[in-house]
């Protein structure tokens, strides 16, 4: 599939689904970005999963960004079925307490990213099944990726 | 090291011929200590990439008596090869005194020396003297087995050099 076959496919099922453009000077590959809203980030999985003409089998990755402002979690999707990839990108805007629904039950391969971003971006995976951190120490405070985290001196520095 | 080495070497010494004695004890034992020093089996990062090289055939560690033991219960030397996080350093510590007295320790490398790279980094640890006393440092990043050899041989002469007289002297001091 193209990425314009792409879009109509995922835009039929969910309209609010919009694709970012790549902007000017901007190094990216030609993969379709869309821009998914938090809430429904699972919905959209499953679906883009089970669908037999897209059928995403394969999770390539999942991190997250922090933009100051917010935070970005990106998926990055490939079907080994029709060899066409997929990403998409989730605006989380509570620093606060940042939380979006896990994959994990679509992808078992979300498991330990799941837990990463976690771990050092502070992000709740709602319907994960064991989230707590992977790298760091359990006792840890904080989470170093954030832009705004100050590291404090322990008995090691 | 036991009431036996801590008080005896005090004792024998007003003996007469006791502090003869002490140091032909003192030269053999150190001797056998020094040709049959086992480390522990124990890599953190790249730094254990060179300590396998050491331990194969082309350096042969095998030759000064180094023998990688799997247990720190049967080793004396812990080689920190490699960078030590503060995840890590916990179980470093409790490795450490699981280790049989007389026990010694080489930091390898740059990361296990005082951070090195990851100086600025918030999960590393500054050098692994923070956690347990160091004998013999290692520089390089990685060193190569010839630096590293050169660490067990500079040990080797620090162990020929101990003094069980002069050990006990020093624990019978008291505390300030």
């Amino acid at each position: 599939m193209t990425s314009a076959e792409l879009l109509a496919a995922v835009q039929a099922k969910f309209p609010d689904v919009v694709e970012i453009p790549k902007t000017a000077g901007q190094v990216r590959g030609d993969e379709l970005y869309l821009a998914v809203a938090p809430a429904k980030i699972a919905e959209v999985c499953r679906f883009i999963r089970l669908d037999p003409s897209l059928s995403f089998d394969f999770l390539s990755f999942l991190t997250s960004i922090d933009w100051k402002t917010h935070f970005e979690v990106v998926y990055y999707f490939v079907s080994t079925l029709h060899h066409h990839k997929l990403v998409f990108k989730v605006k989380v805007d509570d620093r606060i307490n940042p939380e979006i629904p896990s994959v994990t039950p679509i992808w078992p391969a979300a498991d330990w990213q799941e837990r990463e971003v976690f771990d050092l971006m502070g992000i709740r995976f709602s319907g994960h099944y064991n989230m707590r951190r992977i790298l760091l120490p359990d006792d840890w405070e904080g989470f170093p990726l954030r832009k705004d985290y100050v590291a404090k001196p322990d008995r090691y520095d | 090291m036991g009431i036996l080495l801590d008080k005896g070497p005090l004792y024998v010494e007003h003996l007469p011929g006791g502090s003869i004695f002490l140091t032909a004890a003192d030269s053999f034992i150190n001797w056998a200590r020094k040709s049959s020093i086992w480390p522990l089996t124990f890599g953190l990062a790249c730094c254990a990439i060179e300590m396998m090289a050491s331990y194969a055939s082309k350096y042969d560690f095998d030759r000064f008596g180094v023998i990688p033991r799997p247990t720190p219960r049967q080793a004396d030397l812990m080689i920190i090869a490699g960078t030590v996080t503060k995840k890590m350093a916990p179980r470093i510590e409790l490795l450490y005194h699981q280790m049989p007295e007389p026990r010694f320790v080489i930091s390898m490398g740059s990361c296990s020396n005082s951070g090195g790279p990851y100086f600025d980094a918030y999960s590393v640890c500054k050098g692994v003297d923070k956690v347990i006393p160091v004998d013999v440092y290692v520089p390089g990043c990685p060193p190569r087995p010839e630096a590293l050899q050169q660490g067990v041989l500079t040990l080797q002469r620090k162990i020929q050099a101990y003094s069980m007289l002069a050990a006990a002297k020093r624990k019978a001091e008291p505390v300030a």
